[in-house]
């Protein structure tokens, strides 16, 4: 009995009763649910069976043909002319009439022109499994803006069915061409990379020159941000800790100087980040390309040297070694390395002692490319990576007591010490 | 497959140069190393890439079996190029090169420029080279062309390799 219950349930659920139904059962509920205007307005047939659907297009008997390149960047300037070969293949039975033409997408913002574009071959025929080249030249006018433009040309005139008569006709045959306009600058910007170990609570003068190479005048507005993109432990100069000052123009083949304060705040620590927007007027120049970045690493000295005691005994020498390690602070390539220096006092239970220390200049040598990037073929070539400096203080019989020995950073983040006692 | 077989013939009519091989090797008639020292001693520029319109004032030359160590420098810019070639049977072939012998700006204007790339301005931190690298080894990742590589060596090795002409990025590496 449950059976037969369950079976009539699940044929209600998806046979044909249930189609039935669903008319009789919405005419019946909807005034109820307030739609009653709606349905009354309906037209509802009863048990129209649904034809199953019909593939809307026909791909068997589209003529697609073998366009190389598909696709094509230019980068040009404002008159500027170049061309390129396309080759089709018709890899079908049937001959084929190729048009080419220019086709605009209108959802583009900049869009290519028809008239830039010209074709050497207009129309002709290309027999089944044939090829054939055209060439296309592409003219940018000389009053073209700078800027991405981008359009598609499409070869034959067939166009993919669609189900709907309004949508914009998408060809089979087509390639897609980008073609960046671009200015040179006339205006040349150095330094573009302001790179500084820096105390806190100290202030900082950069020079950013300004070399307008031009026949006319450009504006300047130079304007500090803070930078774009920010690490979750780093720390950028806010605006009150940056003071610009610059002349508003620079004169035709001049040069012109922007004067950068930088207050480094008593409290800063790490990397600082932040950009200089120069704000000229140059076409040439996109606004990346007119951005100075500054990175400063500020170094915090300790007020007091780092102290290490030692308790003396019956010893016949004394040796200690002070190490620095100049890596973390940045340098330019070329202007050579920098080895860190310090500051050491030793103090013998009866006070200062005056000791001539031994130095060593400790290099990191690398001669493989391991480390760096595939481009630098520096194979069985020295490069120096690392450099720290060692100061070794030599004690011979040092008196029995508490020794202190003091050690202030000058111009390294860190250093080591190392003590020996014979 | 196809392809390969189709370019077999090819490489022997000579239809395909290989620029890398051309640009990096000179054909030298003298199979003496010690020759060759001399060779380069004598016309550093015939046998070095000096920096555009740069020459080499001071030029060293040390040769340990087939290979000959090559350091040079200008007197006007700053830094030392650097160039290992060998002896391959009187053919001396260029096998590594390290050239940090640039004007400054050239390297502050690589510098800003690998810093537009947001990869490395997120990760660039440490000390910074900025090294010349010749069209041979540029034809591998871009156009054979002078290019730079702006390497930081910090935290992380980032380097940008950087087109000056076009005042762009053409690769990044991160190490």
């Amino acid at each position: 009995m449950v059976r037969k219950f369950l079976t009539f349930v699940k044929s209600f659920l998806i046979g044909d009763t249930m189609k039935r139904l669903i008319p009789l059962l919405l005419v019946l509920l909807l005034p109820m649910a307030g739609v009653v205007e709606i349905v009354k307005d309906a037209k509802i047939s009863y048990a129209v069976p649904i034809p199953p659907p019909t593939p809307l297009v026909d791909f068997k008997n589209l003529t697609k043909l073998v366009i190389l390149p598909n696709y094509k960047n230019l980068r040009l300037k404002p008159g500027e002319c170049k061309s390129f070969t396309v080759k089709i293949k018709n890899p079908t039975d049937k001959d084929v009439l190729i048009t080419p033409k220019v086709v605009i997408r209108p959802y583009s913002d900049y869009v290519v022109d028809e008239s830039w574009i010209s074709f050497d071959r207009t129309s002709f025929t290309l027999k089944a499994k044939q090829e054939a080249e055209i060439t296309v030249t592409v003219k940018v006018p000389s009053d073209a803006e700078k800027g991405f433009y981008y359009c598609e040309i499409a070869f034959t005139n067939e166009t993919f069915p669609t189900p709907t008569p309004y949508e914009m006709p998408r060809y089979i045959n087509t390639m897609h061409l980008s073609v960046e306009v671009w200015v040179p600058p006339s205006v040349k910007i150095t330094p573009r990379f302001i790179s500084d170990t820096v105390e806190a609570g100290k202030t900082y003068k950069y020079t950013i020159k300004i070399k307008n190479t031009a026949s006319k005048t450009f504006h300047l507005k130079p304007e500090y941000t803070e930078p774009e993109y920010i690490g979750d432990f780093e720390n950028y100069l806010s605006k009150d800790n940056v003071r610009i000052e610059a002349p508003s123009t620079v004169p035709p083949n001049s040069e012109v100087k922007v004067k950068v304060k930088v207050n480094v705040p008593a409290t800063a620590k790490g990397p600082l980040r932040g950009t200089i927007k120069l704000n000229i007027d140059d076409p040439g120049l996109d606004e990346w390309m007119q951005r100075v970045e500054i990175n400063l690493n500020v170094f915090t000295r300790p007020t007091e040297p780092f102290v290490k005691t030692l308790k003396i005994e019956n010893a016949s020498k004394l040796t200690i070694k002070v190490s620095s390690d100049f890596m973390g602070i940045p340098i330019i390539a070329g202007k050579g390395y920098t080895e860190g220096d310090f500051d050491v006092k030793i103090a013998s239970p009866n006070g200062v002692i005056s000791v001539k220390p031994k130095t060593i200049e400790r290099l990191v040598v690398t001669t493989g490319n391991k480390y760096l990037p595939p481009w630098e073929e520096t194979e069985g070539i020295y490069k120096v990576v690392s450099v720290s400096k060692t100061k070794i203080y030599t004690i011979e019989n040092p008196e029995n007591g508490i020794w202190r020995i003091e050690v202030m950073p000058k111009n390294c983040f860190g250093f080591s010490i190392e003590v020996e006692v014979e | 497959m196809r392809w390969a077989i189709l370019l077999i013939p090819l490489l022997f009519l000579g239809c395909i140069q290989n620029v890398t091989t051309e640009e990096k090797t000179k054909n030298i008639t003298s199979n003496s190393t010690a020759e060759l020292k001399s060779l380069i001693l004598r016309n550093p520029d015939e046998y070095l890439y000096p920096f555009d319109g740069f020459s080499y004032d001071n030029v060293s030359v040390k040769v340990e079996g087939s290979y000959i160590y090559v350091t040079a420098k200008c007197s006007e810019l700053e830094g030392e190029d650097t160039y290992l070639f060998v002896n391959d049977n009187g053919t001396l072939i260029l096998k590594s090169y390290c050239l940090e012998a640039l004007p400054e700006s050239v390297k502050l204007e690589a510098v800003s420029i690998a810093m537009s790339n947001e990869t490395i301005a997120k990760n660039a931190n440490g000390f910074v080279t900025v090294r010349r690298i010749l069209p041979q080894t540029s034809a591998k990742f871009y156009k054979p062309k002078e290019l730079f590589s702006v390497t930081w060596h910090g935290s992380k090795i980032v380097s940008a390799l950087v087109d000056l002409d076009e005042k762009t990025v053409v690769k990044v590496w991160m190490g």
